[in-house]
C-alpha cells in the first residue's frame, strides 16, 4: 500500500523524467526488434516498418503508457480539482469556514505554543537531556527541595567525576547594577568554575568563566570578572564589540567584562535571564560553606539518570559524614546526617522564579485553552455544516454518479478530500496567525515588557512540533466532519433521489442540518454568556469602590545605591526621606509601605485578640505615617500613626472597618489589643484607629479584614514609597527621583503611577474578556450564517410545497410564519441546550468572576435575547423570499 | 481502477510468468512470450508497455534503468514479492478457468 502510494507520488513529481525514460524504453525496444528482423533477412527499411507496425505506433504506445501513469495518481488530483471547484463556487461559505477554522486553530495553537515554551521546551544548551539537578530534603519536610551547601557540592564534584561533570550555580537574584553611571536592577548568576564548560555554552565574544576565575573552598579568591548576557550587552552597551575589558559595578564591586554569552543562552531559568554571570564568592562572604546553591550535573555520554542516581545514593552517607560542620551542636548534626538527596532532570529548567512564572500563567492559560477549544468545536460544527450543505446540494450529482457505478467509498472520498482541503487551509492560515500573535499574546499575559525591565526569554511562537500536531488535528477534523456529513447525505437509494429530487423535502438531511445549526446556537449562547460575564466582572473590578483612591498616586520602588551602605536609623532615615519628598512641588502627601499595593495577592497572617483567647486572620501591612491619607482612605475613628509611634513608644495598630466589625462588633475596636504572632514586633499592639476597608493587595477581595502596623516599630526597612500628587503623578516623577537620591542611600529603579499597577493587576481579566468578546461575536455571526444557510436551502427545496400551499389558499403571512416557526424551533432547541452548557462553561472562568455567580440569570437571559434577535434577522430574509414564491411558477418548475 | 478484461488479465499473467524466470526488459519479455507460446500468442506489443507500467504502479513489478549492451540504457523489470503472490493466485484461477472451459467444450 505504502509502496503503491510512493510509486504514485514518484509518478507525480518525476513526470518529465518518467516520460523521457518511457521514450528511451520504446526506442530500445524498436532497436532490438529491427535488429531481430534484419537478422531474419529483412531489409533495414522493411524491418523498421514491421517493428513499428507490431508496436502499434510509437506515439500511440507512448500515450497509452502515459495514461496508465496518470490514472495511478488520478483520483487525488481529480478529487482535489473537484473540491477546489466546489469550494470556489460558494466562496462566502467556504471563506467563512476557512477563516473561522483558522481563528480557532490560531487560538489553540498560540496557547499551545506558550504552554510548550513555558512548560515543556528544552533549554537551548547542548544535550539538555544529559542535565540533572540534585536536591536534598530533610526528613521533617520530605516534599521541600533544598539546594546544597558548597561543601557538599565540592565533595560530589570530586567523587562523581567518573560519571558526571558536577557544577553549581545561584539562581538569578536582583542586584544593584551600575554601568557607566546608569543604575538599574539586574539579575546576576553566580556559578562554579566548570559551569559554562559543563552546560556546553560557547562565548559569542571573549571568553567565559573557567576554573581559574572561581575560588574553591580554602583556595584562593575569585577573580573580579563578569560575563555579560547577550540582551544586557545589546541594551547596556549597544552591542559594542569593544565591551571586553570594560567595567560593570555589581552591588558596589567593580567587575571586568571578559565575555558575552550567545543570544540563545538564557541561563538555566528562562523565566529570568541573568544580566551577568559572575564567579562564586566575588564578595568574599559566600565561601564560608553554609550558603546553599543549586547543584547540577552533566552526565557523561552513555550514563543513564538512574545509574547516576544509584551512584549518588551509595555515596551520600559518606558525603554527609565528610561535610558535616565540625562545630555543629548534636541535634543539628543529627538533622544534617538524616538529610536525603535525589536527582531530577533539568532539561526544561524548572527552578526558582521559573516555577513562579509557570504558576502565574497556569490559570489564564487554562482559560484561554478552554476558550480556544470551544471555538475550535464551533469551527468544526461550522465546517461540518458547510460540507453537509455541499453534499446535500450535490445529491442529484452524487446519486447519478452512484447509478453510473461509483461506489459509496468513492463518494465519501470526494467529500473527505473537500473537507480536509478546507481544514488544511484553515490550519495553515491559523498556524501563520498564531506565529504572528504568539509574542503579543504572551506579552499581554505577562503584562507586557513595560512594567518589568526584562520579560522572560520564552519564545512563545509555535515550533515545528506544535505546528505539525495542529496540522494532524486539522486533518482529523476534516475527516470527521466529512464522515459526519456523508453519513446523512449519501442516499442509499439513488433512484429514489433522482426521481423525487425537488418535490420532497430531504427530511433526513434537513434534520441533520437543523441539529448542526442548533448546536451552533447553543455554542454561541455559551460564548456570549461567558463573554458577558467576564466583561461585566472586569468592568465591576475596574470601576467599583476598592476603598482607596490609586489615582494621582506615584509609586516608587527603591534600591540601595551600595548594598553595604545602610542608614543606621531607619525610622529617622524614612522621616528625612519623607520630608525631602514633601518639599517637591506638586506633592500632597508621602508615605511608605510593605507589601506594595496591587501586589496581586494578600499578605494574610494569623491574628490573636483578647490576649490570645480568639484567633482570626487578616491582611497585614507595615506602613508609615500618613499612609491612609496618601492612599485616599478615610480614617473612621481614632488616629493615624505618628512619627512618635517609634520603637520607644507602646506598640500600636490600625485596623480596617471590616476587621473591627467582624472581631469586636459594636463594642468598638479602639483601645483593644491584638497580636500578630508570625510578625516581629507585632506583640500586644493597641488599636488606635479604624480606617476604610480597602482591597489593597488583591483587587478581587472585597473589603478584606486588614491590620496595619507602624513601620517605625518594626525592624523592616525595605519599602515602596507612595506619593500623592496634586496633578498628574508623572510630572513630579523626575524631581521625586532626585530627592530620593539626594539622601545618598537609595535610588529609584521604578516609578509609576499606581493606576498603572491597577491596570497591570487586571491584565488577565482584560485579555480573557477581549478574546471572549471577539470570539463570541464571531460565533454569533457563524450561528446566524448557519441558520440563514439552512433556511435558505430549506426554502429552495420546499418551493414546490410552498407553491401547493399557496395554491390551496395559504396567505403570504402563513408562509412567513411557517418559515419563522421552523427557525424558532431550531433556535429554541439551541438555547435550551446552551443554558446548561453555559453554566458549566462559566465554572471555568468562575475564579475570574467577581460578584457574579456562574448562574447569573440576567446575563443568560440577555444573551438568549440577543441571540434570538440576531437569529430573527438571519431568518427573515429567507422567510420573505418564501412568501414571494409564485405558486404557478413553483408548480410548473417543481 | 478500471476493470481488467480477460485479455489484459491474460497478458498480465504472461508477463508475471516470464518475469518469474528472471529480470528482463520489455523487448525481452515480448520476445520470450513469443517464443514460449511458439508464436501462437503474439501479444500486441502496443499493449505490453502500458501493462508493464500498470503492473509497476500496482507494485507487482519494479523497474530500473540499467546500462545494457552497446551503450543503450534499458528499463529492466523485476518481479516483486507481491507480484509473485499474485502470479500464484492468478495462475491457479487461470488453470481453474481453463479446466472449466475444456469441460464445457468437450461436453456434447
Amino acid at each position: 500500500m505504502l509502496r503503491r502510494l510512493f510509486a504514485r507520488f514518484r509518478g507525480l513529481v518525476g513526470r518529465r523524467r518518467a516520460e523521457a525514460e518511457a521514450d528511451e524504453e520504446l526506442a530500445f525496444h524498436l532497436a532490438h526488434e529491427i535488429d531481430a528482423h534484419v537478422a531474419r533477412g529483412l531489409s533495414p527499411a522493411e524491418a523498421r516498418r514491421q517493428a513499428l507496425a507490431d508496436l502499434g505506433g510509437v506515439v500511440q504506445t507512448r500515450e497509452a503508457v502515459r495514461d496508465v501513469r496518470r490514472l495511478g495518481l488520478g483520483w487525488i488530483a481529480r478529487d482535489v480539482r473537484d473540491a477546489v471547484r466546489g469550494l470556489t463556487r460558494r466562496p462566502m461559505a467556504s471563506g467563512v469556514a476557512i477563516v473561522s477554522l483558522a481563528l480557532a486553530i490560531a487560538a489553540v495553537t498560540a496557547v499551545l505554543g506558550i504552554v510548550d515554551a513555558v512548560y515543556a521546551r528544552d533549554l537551548s544548551v547542548y544535550r539538555p537531556d544529559q542535565l540533572v539537578v540534585f536536591w536534598r530534603t530533610s526528613p521533617d519536610h520530605p516534599k521541600e527541595n533544598e539546594p546544597l551547601p558548597l561543601t557538599q557540592f565540592e565533595e560530589l564534584q570530586r567523587r562523581l567525576s567518573d560519571v558526571a561533570d558536577v557544577f553549581a550555580w545561584d539562581d538569578d537574584q536582583l542586584r544593584s547594577m551600575n554601568v557607566d553611571g546608569v543604575r538599574y536592577q539586574g539579575g546576576v548568576n553566580q556559578v562554579s568554575g566548570n559551569f559554562f564548560a559543563a552546560i556546553g555554552v560557547k562565548p559569542l565574544l571573549g571568553r567565559l568563566l573557567d576554573a581559574h576565575d572561581v575560588a574553591t573552598i580554602g583556595h584562593g579568591t575569585s577573580a573580579h570578572v563578569a560575563v555579560l548576557d547577550y540582551r544586557a550587552w545589546r541594551q547596556r552597551f549597544g552591542g559594542d564589540p569593544g565591551v571586553l575589558g570594560r567595567t560593570i559595578v555589581v552591588d558596589g564591586i567593580s567587575l571586568t567584562v571578559i565575555g558575552v554569552t550567545p543570544e540563545d543562552y538564557t541561563g538555566l531559568n528562562p523565566a529570568m535571564v541573568p544580566d551577568a554571570t559572575v564567579p562564586f564568592d566575588f564578595d568574599a562572604d559566600h565561601i564560608a560553606g553554609m550558603y546553599s546553591h543549586f547543584v547540577g550535573a552533566r552526565l557523561n555520554d552513555g550514563v543513564r539518570v538512574t545509574a547516576a542516581a544509584a551512584r549518588l545514593q551509595a555515596l551520600w552517607p559518606s558525603v554527609l559524614e565528610r561535610t558535616v560542620p565540625p562545630n555543629a551542636p548534636a541535634d543539628r548534626r543529627t538533622r544534617y546526617l538524616a538529610s536525603r538527596v535525589h536527582v531530577e532532570p533539568l532539561r526544561t529548567g524548572t527552578l526558582g522564579v521559573g516555577m513562579t512564572v509557570r504558576t502565574m500563567l497556569a490559570r489564564p492559560l487554562g482559560q484561554l485553552a478552554a476558550l480556544g477549544g470551544l471555538v475550535l468545536f464551533i469551527a468544526v460544527v461550522n465546517l461540518a455544516n458547510l460540507i453537509l450543505v455541499r453534499a446535500v446540494s450535490r445529491r442529484a450529482e452524487l446519486a447519478l454518479r452512484a447509478t453510473l457505478g461509483a461506489s459509496r467509498g468513492v463518494l465519501v472520498r470526494s467529500m473527505v478530500v473537500e473537507s480536509v482541503l478546507v481544514a488544511v487551509m484553515g490550519a495553515a492560515l491559523g498556524i501563520v496567525f498564531a506565529a504572528w500573535a504568539g509574542r503579543p499574546l504572551f506579552g499581554a499575559l505577562w503584562g507586557g515588557g513595560t512594567l518589568l525591565d526584562k520579560p522572560p526569554a520564552f519564545d512563545p511562537r509555535p515550533d515545528l512540533r506544535v505546528a505539525a500536531g495542529m496540522a494532524v488535528v486539522a486533518i482529523i477534523i476534516g475527516i470527521v466532519c466529512a464522515l459526519l456529513a456523508s453519513w446523512r447525505a449519501i442516499n442509499r437509494d439513488p433512484a429514489g433521489t433522482l426521481q423525487s429530487e425537488s418535490r420532497v423535502v430531504g427530511h433526513r438531511h434537513a434534520l441533520a442540518q437543523k441539529a448542526l445549526v442548533a448546536i451552533q446556537v447553543a455554542l454561541a449562547l455559551v460564548l456570549i454568556a461567558g463573554a458577558t460575564l467576564v466583561s461585566r466582572s472586569l468592568r465591576d473590578l475596574s470601576t467599583r469602590d476598592v476603598g482607596f483612591h490609586p489615582e494621582a498616586v506615584l509609586q516608587m520602588r527603591i534600591l540601595a545605591q551600595t548594598p553595604s551602605h545602610e542608614p543606621s536609623d531607619h525610622a529617622a532615615y524614612h522621616r528625612a526621606l519623607t520630608d525631602a519628598l514633601m518639599r517637591v512641588p506638586g506633592v500632597q502627601s508621602v508615605s511608605y509601605a510593605m507589601p506594595e499595593p496591587f501586589l496581586g495577592a494578600s499578605n494574610r497572617m494569623a491574628i490573636a485578640v483578647h490576649g490570645g483567647a480568639f484567633t482570626t486572620d487578616a491582611d497585614v501591612a507595615i506602613v508609615g505615617p500618613d499612609f491612609f491619607r496618601t492612599m485616599g482612605m478615610t480614617l473612621l475613628a481614632g488616629r493615624d500613626f505618628a512619627w512618635t509611634d517609634d520603637e520607644h513608644a507602646p506598640q500600636v495598630a490600625v485596623v480596617s472597618e471590616s476587621f473591627a466589625r467582624a472581631v469586636f462588633g459594636s463594642t468598638g475596636a479602639i483601645g483593644q489589643t491584638l497580636d500578630v504572632p508570625d510578625f516581629p514586633g507585632g506583640k500586644n499592639a493597641r488599636i488606635i484607629g479604624v480606617v476604610d476597608s480597602a482591597s489593597l493587595g488583591d483587587l478581587h477581595s472585597r473589603a478584606p479584614r486588614a491590620v496595619y502596623v507602624a513601620a517605625m516599630q518594626t525592624s523592616w526597612y525595605d519599602f515602596t514609597i507612595e506619593v500623592r500628587t496634586v496633578g498628574d503623578p508623572a510630572t513630579v516623577e523626575h524631581a521625586a527621583e532626585v530627592a530620593v537620591e539626594s539622601l545618598g542611600f537609595h535610588y529609584v529603579y521604578s516609578a509609576r503611577p499606581l493606576a498603572v499597577w491597577k491596570n497591570y493587576a487586571l491584565r488577565n481579566e482584560r485579555l480573557v474578556a477581549a478574546l471572549a468578546t471577539f470570539f463570541a461575536g464571531l460565533t454569533l455571526l457563524l450561528a446566524a450564517a448557519g441558520l440563514y444557510a439552512q433556511l435558505a436551502y430549506a426554502v429552495t427545496l420546499r418551493q414546490a410545497e410552498i407553491g401547493v400551499r399557496m395554491a390551496v389558499g395559504a396567505e403570504k403571512r402563513d408562509i412567513l410564519f411557517m418559515v419563522l416557526r421552523d427557525a424558532g424551533w431550531v433556535v429554541l432547541a439551541g438555547i435550551l441546550a446552551g443554558v446548561p452548557a453555559a453554566i458549566l462553561a462559566a465554572r471555568v472562568v468562575a475564579n475570574l468572576l467577581f460578584g457574579l455567580t456562574p448562574y447569573d440569570p440576567l446575563t443568560l437571559a440577555l444573551s438568549a435575547v440577543a441571540l434570538t434577535a440576531v437569529a430573527f434577522v438571519a431568518a427573515i430574509v429567507p422567510a420573505r423570499r418564501a412568501c414571494r414564491v409564485d405558486p404557478v411558477v413553483a408548480l410548473r418548475v417543481g | 481502477m478500471p476493470k481488467t478484461d480477460l485479455l489484459q488479465g491474460t497478458l498480465d499473467l504472461l508477463i508475471l510468468k516470464v518475469l518469474a524466470l528472471g529480470p528482463n526488459h520489455g523487448w525481452g519479455i515480448a520476445n520470450r512470450i513469443r517464443q514460449v507460446s511458439r508464436e501462437g500468442l503474439n501479444a500486441s506489443q502496443g499493449s505490453l508497455y502500458p501493462a508493464l507500467h500498470r503492473l509497476e504502479l500496482n507494485g507487482d513489478v519494479r523497474s530500473e534503468m540499467t546500462a545494457s549492451e552497446n551503450n543503450r540504457r534499458a528499463r529492466v523489470y523485476t518481479l516483486t514479492a507481491a507480484g509473485r503472490r499474485r502470479l500464484g493466485a492468478e495462475q491457479e484461477s487461470w488453470e481453474q478457468f481453463a479446466l472449466s472451459m475444456r469441460r464445457v467444450l468437450k461436453a456434447e
